[in-house]
């Protein structure tokens, strides 16, 4: 039929999101089975949103590269010290802070609690750790909250250090994982030349992706 | 030659203002929303594409004025695809353009259920011919069950996909016919537009080879120099005079000043949902229902096309994504002799399925080689089948005026109620089955049942007959209560059939041009 989506305005192509409204449902459900229901919400729904009145901006270099430090961790380890891989993540990072409301400040929070981490532990900053201890670093931020199940991360969101811990989660890494997939060079891992989107002409869906130059 | 008001730059709209200039009139079409320049359409490509923007990008600044509110048990999503603009909802529609069947025009004939239309598919084929030369509809004569043509398609079809080869290899062994989708996109360049790009995006089209009816349509009818386009410009009401004739219509911009459009002939075509809203926010000593509401008919009857989907789960990629438009269609169980007992269904396979990478990135708690692990293992193996199922009119299901909640204007918004009935659950259950069968046959390891959706076709709201106690307007589309005002609207169906509404909504707008030029 006529409709590229499914019903309820959700994402088109069967691509699903974590939305607002899903967040908060889910987050319901849990807060009155402990009983803090109305504190609950009412922090969470203050402070686990992009803060859209932030703007939007350009990232300082040491931001970027902490940034790309994570993104490097985040992406597929045989692209480990690719350029492309790099570059790309580069670019996502930096699009987002410019362009979406939020995303600004919260990669800036995010590089200082990379940085903050990875000083305490190492004595320098993220970007310049070695992949290795970057990997051991971020596995120690998000396997414990991951692995907490939805009630126990929800009562770590109430304090302050599980709060910036879920936010780097997911709106940074997400971000940048979201963003990496849906590039040419996302696209190309999976076996697409050309990522949707680049009005590759009539011939191009009729049969499997064929290689391309360069690519 | 006459001064035509046509309220709605839609599809309809958009039709009538060419034909009738053409034909010597002077027409004034007032649209709700605003004019898209190509640079706004190239940048809501850019967004849509990037990720950033979803749904449907063509929504009002002012959200109030498209507003609405369900109370039924089944709720209607009307922004999910409706759109306003010079062009209406074809700026974001799919442009499926299959002709209705003949029997669809007399389901109660063949079949013993609800009413005929007042006039029979024969009737329209010259219509739906000049309306897909006009449009540019690319198809192909391998629909052994379609309705007889009197032209050949102006341009040849968009041609299948890869998932569109598999799954046909399976109907054939199963001796079912997949053909064809005809769409309002050129598969060569045609009408001054080019040739599609396949730039996935369909919503958006960047390359102008989608037909969207500002292009298609509203540029040719302003060259003609008899038809002007006043956008952002909301109807309120429409007045009478003496002699119970609509004198005027009232409408306002975003500053709330009223302003008037006298005319000799008002022509509504703003869709099954406002059109019979206007008709009821016009309400006036001689009509206290609501203007030309005299049958109580305005509102009532509201249909659908709901659509299932049914998933399967494939061992090999399908690739997927690549294009968003549908390239082929089944008229296998839309054709049937058995409407009488259960709804017919339209179904055709999509050129997307499961999740994008980035839909994995953002809905797994994985990263790094783990991430990519379940992505390689995982993308692009869900196939993905939709069917539209026909539905007959309800009194019932309706739109009226919502009574606590209003617009930007100060108008009440529409209020929907709508469910559907144990005939188009039937037809949903068999399509369900039907399509897993498909499926099955085509290699898939398992099916999986997905939800219901509703398209923006809807219909019913203010029905064609000949007889003024059961209908709103006539053969002619002439209301029957007020001489000088029609309706352009898919609100005009008697009953639904399966077929996506367009084309036949742009036929129906060219016989009525040509009966209100006398000819």
């Amino acid at each position: 039929m006529s409709g590229p989506e499914p019903a309820g305005g959700a994402p088109p192509r069967g691509r699903t999101r974590l939305t607002r409204r899903v967040f908060l449902v889910a987050l319901a459900g849990a807060a009155a089975a402990v009983g803090l229901a109305s504190l609950v919400r009412a922090r969470v729904h203050r402070a686990f949103e992009l803060d859209a009145s932030s703007g939007v901006g350009v990232l300082a270099d040491p931001e970027l590269e902490a940034l790309v430090a994570l993104g490097e961790v985040l992406m597929p380890s045989r692209l480990a010290g690719d350029t492309k891989a790099r570059e790309t993540m580069r670019e996502v990072a930096r699009e987002l802070a410019r362009d979406v409301p939020g995303y600004h400040l919260e990669f800036r929070r995010a590089a200082a609690l990379l940085d903050e981490r990875s000083r305490a532990r190492h004595g320098r900053a993220f970007a310049a750790l070695p992949l290795d201890a970057r990997r051991a670093l971020v596995d120690e931020l998000f396997v414990p909250m991951l692995r907490a199940g939805p009630i126990g991360r929800r009562l770590r969101r109430l304090l302050p250090s599980g709060q910036e811990i879920a936010r780097l989660w997911r709106f940074v890494a997400q971000g940048l994982l979201v963003g990496f997939y849906s590039s040419a060079l996302g696209w190309r891992l999976v076996g697409y030349p050309v990522p949707p989107g680049s009005c590759a002409g009539l011939a191009d869906y009729q049969g499997p992706p064929a290689p391309r130059a360069g690519s | 030659m006459s001064e035509i008001c046509v309220i709605g730059a839609g599809a309809a709209g958009c039709v009538l203002a060419l034909r009738l200039a053409r034909r010597g009139h002077r027409v004034t079409v007032i649209e709700s929303g605003p004019r898209y320049s190509d640079e706004e359409k190239e940048k809501l490509f850019l967004a849509v594409r990037s990720g950033r923007l979803y749904g449907n990008p063509y929504r009002l600044s002012e959200p109030s004025i498209e507003r609405y509110r369900n109370d039924g048990k089944v709720e209607l999503p009307l922004n999910f695809e409706r759109s306003r603009g010079l062009g209406g909802t074809t700026l974001y529609w799919l442009a499926n353009t299959p002709r209705m069947l003949p029997d669809d025009f007399r389901m109660r004939s063949r079949f013993g259920l609800a009413e005929d239309w007042p006039i029979s598919y024969e009737e329209l084929e010259p219509f739906y011919a000049q309306a897909e030369a006009e449009i540019g509809v690319a198809g192909a004569l391998d629909n052994p069950f379609a309705a007889p043509r009197s032209t050949p398609y102006p341009m040849p079809p968009i041609p299948f996909s890869h998932m569109d080869k598999l799954v046909k290899k399976a109907t054939d062994r199963m001796g079912y016919d997949l053909h064809h989708t005809p769409q309002a996109r050129n598969s060569i360049a045609y009408g001054e537009r080019s040739q599609c790009l396949a730039c996935t995006f369909c919503q958006v089209c960047p390359s102008g080879a989608k037909a969207t009816f500002d292009r298609t349509h509203a540029l040719a009818a302003e060259r003609t120099g008899r038809a002007r386009f006043v956008t952002d410009a909301t109807v309120l009401r429409l007045e009478l005079d003496a002699q119970g004739r609509v004198a005027r219509a009232v409408y306002a911009g975003l500053d709330r000043v009223e302003h008037a459009q006298e005319a000799d002939a008002f022509v509504i075509a703003s869709g099954g949902i406002e059109t019979p809203r206007l008709l009821l926010l016009s309400a006036s000593a001689g009509f206290p229902d609501g203007l030309a509401n005299r049958s109580g008919l305005v509102g009532r009857n509201l249909m659908n096309h709901p659509v299932a989907d049914t998933l399967g789960h494939f061992d090999q990629s399908l690739y997927p994504f690549r294009v968003t438009f549908e390239s082929s269609e089944s008229f296998q169980f839309y054709a049937t002799q058995t409407r009488d007992e259960t709804a017919a269904f339209l179904w055709n396979v999509n050129n997307y399925g499961g999740l994008q990478p980035a839909g994995f990135a953002e809905t797994s708690e994985l990263w790094g080689d783990a991430l990519f692990g379940r992505i390689e293992s995982e993308f692009g193996r869900v196939g993905s089948l939709s069917a539209g199922v026909d539905q007959l009119p309800d009194e019932r299901n309706r739109v009226s005026l919502d009574p606590h909640e209003v617009d930007y204007f100060g108008r009440p918004i529409p209020l929907i109620t709508y469910d559907f009935d144990e005939y188009t659950q039937r037809g949903l259950e068999n399509a369900r089955k039907k399509m897993a069968e498909i499926l099955t046959e085509a290699g898939a390891r398992t099916t999986e049942v997905a939800g219901n959706w509703w398209p923006g076709h809807h219909l019913g709201t203010v029905r064609m007959g000949d007889d003024a106690a059961r209908s709103v307007v006539d053969r002619n589309l002439r209301c029957h209560d007020v001489p000088n005002l029609y309706l352009a609207t898919t609100g005009v169906w008697t009953t639904g059939g399966c077929a996506n509404p367009t084309l036949t909504l742009s036929a129906l707008a060219l016989r009525l041009a040509e009966h209100l030029s006398g000819s």
